[in-house]
């Protein structure tokens, strides 16, 4: 046994295993731990959205009527050339389903990016200045989380017609609402520590110390929290096309397309299994990333 | 927890002065006298005594200023609530036009806008949009000209079916497998339990509900693939497959939740107490560990009821089921705006109504989320 260093055996007495020996085991269960099926699928799925319609080996809309409900590749009847199959249009399911991605991407980011800087901004303000603001912004907020989404998105729909900036508006109009609470929160308690009372005692004015001061503090929160909602958006963009209530086509989106193979369900299943299955895979995976960041940078927020 | 008969007398004071207040405001209205001023008057007043109410409560201490913070903001949300739909009804444009055939000229449009009252000030309008959903009376749908509330009553009590049936299957599973894996933590159980609820919390309800309607309706034909049955024993089939559907989200949710809040009272000292003291591992863990976990689900729940509606519109439509989500997604296709300020008017008042409960609750079983609101 080769010397052991005064911490080492400090370890030891500490009941820690110091003996690199055992340790592989244990450091090949840390690097299961790692996120890397969840992030391998989070690459592609971005990869697919920015690139898009050029990696398709269709343009989306193309219909080959005499190729209709061909089943995908693997299956009896089915053609190399359609991988996933065709739908009721004779069109190629996999194209659209790149195509799809893309809109779906666009419209969360959208939604998040709009959502997210509104929200931290009147969590901001509610949590710095409080008083009958906070309590006014808060409630307002309480209310918007309270309120089950699809059904405000649904009114807007009918008041302002289904389109891309329904759906952001829809879903920022609630999302706006979760960010500001956190923000608040985490206001709350950076506003008390002593560089902020220094900040103010040098002169510094209220927005220099919001946006200066706190806002670098919280903006892990803000970090943590966009990549748990990534998922939860795109589930609410994919049921509200599902309804209708989403981008109209022809553009392709995956609750969509679910819902066009609604109909042909007992024939040709794959026309909504694909699309709903891709949507079911790339939200684990970002709620199991958003797990794990959590965990590692933020673990005061594992209520969430 | 003791209330002194004043605080209660307090109480009844304020709504005689609720009443008072507004009569004065209805016969100023009556009367055709500055409706601005009135509405202004009638806002301070009202205000000026709820707030009085809780300087009151809050002088005496006690739970009354709990009690009265609470419904005095749930008041609050329920008036931002109001007034946005109320914008978003009358930005849809003139319910006089959409009622109306498109060929309707103008005279009829000015007639039919005087009968329901579209031609007055919005104020007024806001008035009597307030009224008619406190009366519960909506007029008649747009499209299948008969009265709204006789339309979506049926329809509410079918949902109300499903999503109890669903609020069942989840009490059922969802708090035996969360302490399940929180017992179990680290081990197979606990592996399995937080797979299954990712998976829930991830794939989304209508194509669950899409996949289950393939393997058990169309493939395997043993269950049937939508509507709700004759009624009876033998329509209980056709509860199965939605039941599953619309409860997957919230059982994912509520394992998670339960497993989490559960790991954290195993971790605190009243259960390493309680173990020194020799009692026994099933008492530790339903009689003190169960309990405390039980407070952040009962916020949960409130949370609850507003996405029980979004469960109830998506699975309703995918299960062609009777009830109210999927007569209000129709509603948004033909633009029929009595049927949807109905129901969002419900909804509102339902969520709030379910909050403020909770919140109320919390403040029973939790004392100190009363001593922190007292301070």
């Amino acid at each position: 046994m080769v010397d052991k260093t005064q911490s080492q055996k400090m370890l030891e007495a500490g009941g820690v295993n110091t003996n690199s020996k055992q340790s592989g085991w244990y450091s090949f269960k840390n690097f299961l731990r790692l996120p890397i099926l969840q992030s391998l699928v989070i690459f592609l799925f971005l990869l697919v959205s920015v690139f898009g319609e050029s990696i398709a080996p269709y343009y989306y809309n193309d219909q080959n009527l005499l190729a209709r409900f061909t089943p995908p590749a693997w299956l009896e009847g089915g053609d190399i050339k359609y991988l996933l199959g065709t739908d009721n249009l004779g069109r190629d399911v996999l194209s659209r389903m790149i195509v799809g991605a893309q809109a779906s991407f666009t419209v969360t980011l959208a939604a998040l990016g709009f959502g997210s800087v509104l929200g931290s901004l009147i969590g901001l303000i509610a949590g710095y200045f409080g008083g009958r603001l906070d309590m006014f912004i808060m409630r307002t907020a309480d209310g918007m989380m309270a309120f089950p989404l699809i059904l405000a998105a649904l009114l807007l729909v009918a008041v302002i017609g289904p389109g891309v900036h329904t759906v952001v508006i829809a879903t920022s109009l609630i999302l706006w609402a979760r960010f500001a609470r956190l923000i608040r929160g985490e206001v709350l308690s950076v506003r008390e520590r002593d560089f902020i009372k220094l900040a103010r005692i040098a002169g510094a004015s209220n927005t220099r110390i919001m946006l200066i001061h706190i806002l670098p503090n919280v903006l892990n929160s803000v970090v943590v929290l966009l990549t748990l909602q990534l998922g939860y958006v795109i589930i609410v963009e994919a049921t509200l096309s599902f309804l209708g209530a989403g981008i109209p086509p022809p553009t392709p989106t995956w609750g969509q397309m679910v819902a066009v193979g609604r109909t042909y369900i007992d024939t040709a299943w794959w026309i909504s299994l694909c699309p709903g299955l891709a949507i079911a895979v790339v939200v684990l995976s970002f709620n199991l990333l958003g797990d794990w960041l959590r965990d590692h940078l933020d673990p005061k927020l594992r209520q969430l | 927890m003791t209330t002194s008969p004043t605080e209660y007398s307090n109480l009844s004071k304020t709504s005689d002065w609720k009443k008072l207040v507004l009569g004065a405001f209805w016969e100023k209205l009556g009367k055709g006298q500055n409706i601005l001023a009135s509405l202004g008057g009638a806002a301070r007043g009202l205000w000026l005594q709820e707030h009085g109410w809780c300087v009151h409560a809050a002088k005496k201490g006690g739970p009354m200023k709990y009690v009265a913070g609470r419904i005095l903001q749930a008041l609050i949300t329920l008036a931002i609530f109001m007034v946005l739909l109320f914008i978003a009804t009358r930005a849809a444009g003139d319910p006089a036009v959409l009622i109306l055939p498109p060929d309707a000229t103008e005279e009829q449009i000015q007639l039919v806008r005087e009968r329901i009252g579209t031609d007055k000030p919005y104020p007024v309008q806001f008035l009597y949009f307030i009224r008619d959903l406190a009366t519960l009376n909506f007029g008649r749908s747009i499209v299948y000209r008969e009265f709204v509330t006789d339309l979506i009553g049926p329809r509410i009590l079918n949902s109300l079916k499903l999503q109890f049936a669903s609020l069942g299957l989840i009490f059922l599973t969802a708090f035996p497998l969360g302490v399940w894996a929180a017992v179990r933590r680290a081990q197979i159980p606990d592996y399995f339990v937080r797979f299954l609820a990712a998976f829930g919390q991830a794939a989304p309800a209508f194509w669950v509900g899409l996949v289950l309607m393939a393997i058990f309706a169309v493939k395997l034909n043993w269950l049937p693939a939508g509507g709700m049955g004759p009624g009876g024993f033998s329509s209980l089939k056709f509860y199965i497959l939605p039941t599953i559907s619309v409860s997957l989200l919230l059982f994912a949710s509520m394992t998670r939740l339960l497993r989490s809040s559960m790991l954290e009272s195993l971790d605190a000292e009243f259960v390493k107490l309680s173990r020194a003291k020799g009692v026994s591992e099933a008492k530790v863990i339903w009689v003190h560990v169960f309990r405390n976990a039980m407070l952040p689900i009962m916020t949960f729940m409130a949370i609850w009821v507003g996405s029980a509606v979004s469960g109830s519109v998506v699975i309703e439509v995918v299960f062609d089921w009777p009830g109210i989500g999927a007569m209000f997604v129709d509603s948004i296709s033909n633009r029929d705006f009595p049927i949807i300020q109905a129901v969002v008017g419900i909804v509102a008042v339902t969520v709030l109504l379910a909050n403020l409960i909770v919140d109320l609750l919390y403040g029973v079983v939790d004392p100190r989320v009363r001593i922190e609101a007292q301070n």
